[in-house]
């Protein structure tokens, strides 16, 4: 594993802790904080492997791919209105 | 008090503008295909972009950065987003083959999905207009079909190889097995027959509410076969979009200035906020790649990736400025033009 990598896949692991913690606390910029983590890692990921996931390995490619999705998925719950008060 | 409408305009407006003009557009260009003419597809897209896809980009920016409240109510994404875009986007200036092309590979990638979330939230949207009682069921059973439809579309598309371009820049296909397109199908068609069953128990007799699904089947299908098409699919999807901003940007003003003269109020303000945005869609797509190419960045880099940037940026707002649970959003997408050219309610306060 090299260096971006690791950088990438601990970006995404922290983001997400940080996501879990919002969530569970209701706290909204944990939450969104989180996410934007989530999303810079999977970034340097997808970067990383973009040129390799030519179809040569089935399933790096399924993985760019739904891992994208999985990304625009989570990104729907980014950032909710604040209750009216 | 009159009955609600299930269309923003009438049935024609609404019809034409979510899906029917699409559909006959693809009909047409089909049959141009077939007796072996030559369609207009590139040149069309590019002449209508500066009056509706560009303005449409720009609506969606309009409505989070036009107050201190909107930006007030979705601060990281008004603020923190276009920070971590901007720093993507200098980064894909300095390195155009490797983060360039994967921001371009990203906005593609993300762009269909983009489409069929916008085609679940209209059709929630008719639905409840026409009165539907739409359940957790109803709504799980709808996205599947959408999302089905768009990883058709994608797993058809990347079980392609080689390298495409946009502008300068290359990107990969990403040369997945063709059996996910066929399988994605069956489970597009499963849920589709499910979610006509469902709808039909609902009572749902109004055919608006079934044409961003039909509208949808089109633009994939139609699109993945006839390439002149494919490219007039954004012009479409932004139709549909400055019908439902254009009716909400109406309610909140309506609200804010109260007692203005209907009919005039509605040409006036609907005049400002086109040419508002005809002017933000310029900002967007010809003054930020001239600014960029004054810095010294190439043309052929800098405009497609300040594009894919644009849209990207596009569809993180959407995502959260159009949710229907919101109390601010969804009631306030239940008004048609009857409502906006009746006697004015009070002023509410100055909230757009």
């Amino acid at each position: 594993m090299t260096a971006q990598t690791a950088a990438g896949v601990l970006l995404m692991l922290v983001g997400f802790a940080l996501f879990a913690i919002g969530v569970r606390a209701k706290h909204p910029w944990a939450r969104s904080g989180g996410l934007i983590v989530v999303l810079t890692g999977f970034f340097v990921l997808f970067t990383m492997f973009l040129w390799q996931a030519d179809g040569s390995s089935a399933p790096l490619s399924v993985a760019q791919l739904l891992g994208a999705a999985a990304v625009f998925r989570l990104m729907a719950s980014f950032e909710s209105a604040p209750p009216d008060p | 008090m009159p009955s609600r409408s299930p269309y923003f305009v009438g049935p024609v407006v609404d019809t034409a503008l979510i899906g029917g003009l699409s559909i006959l557009t693809a009909l047409g260009f089909w049959a141009l295909q077939a007796s072996g003419h030559a369609l207009p597809g590139p040149p069309l897209a590019a002449g209508l972009a500066w009056v509706v896809n560009w303005p449409h980009f720009s609506a969606s920016s309009y409505r989070l950065y036009h107050t201190k409240a909107n930006i007030a109510q979705y601060p990281v994404t008004a603020l923190a987003i276009p920070a971590l875009i901007t720093m993507a986007v200098v980064g894909s200036f300095f390195a155009p083959t490797t983060a360039g092309a994967a921001l371009i590979k990203l906005y593609l990638l993300w762009s269909p999905y983009h489409f069929s979330g916008q085609s679940l939230g209209i059709t929630l949207i008719y639905a409840r207009r026409a009165g539907l009682v739409i359940g957790r069921l109803e709504r799980y059973v709808a996205a599947m079909f959408f999302f089905a439809g768009y990883f058709r579309l994608v797993f058809n598309q990347e079980s392609a190889t080689g390298v495409e371009q946009l502008g300068a820049i290359g990107y990969p296909l990403f040369g997945v097995p063709p059996w996910l397109a066929e399988g994605a199908l069956g489970i597009q068609l499963i849920f589709g027959l499910g979610l006509l069953v469902l709808l039909a128990r609902r009572g749902a007799t109004s055919p608006i509410i079934f044409l961003p699904a039909l509208t949808q089947l089109v633009w994939f299908e139609a699109g993945a076969r006839i390439p002149q098409y494919n490219w007039l699919v954004p012009f479409f999807h932004s139709l549909q979009y400055l019908l439902i901003a254009w009716a909400m940007q109406l309610k909140e003003r309506r609200n804010a200035v109260g007692a203005a003269p209907p009919a005039r109020f509605v040409l006036r303000e609907s005049l400002r906020w086109a040419a508002l945005n005809v002017a933000g869609g310029a900002f967007l797509f010809l003054l930020l790649p001239g600014a960029a190419r004054l810095a010294g960045v190439p043309a052929v880099a800098a405009v497609p990736i300040l594009f894919a940037a644009v849209q990207i940026h596009h569809f993180f707002v959407d995502g959260v400025i159009w949710k229907l649970r919101n109390p601010r959003v969804g009631p306030s997408l239940l008004v048609d033009l009857r409502d906006l050219t009746a006697p004015a309610p009070a002023v509410k306060g100055s909230e757009a």
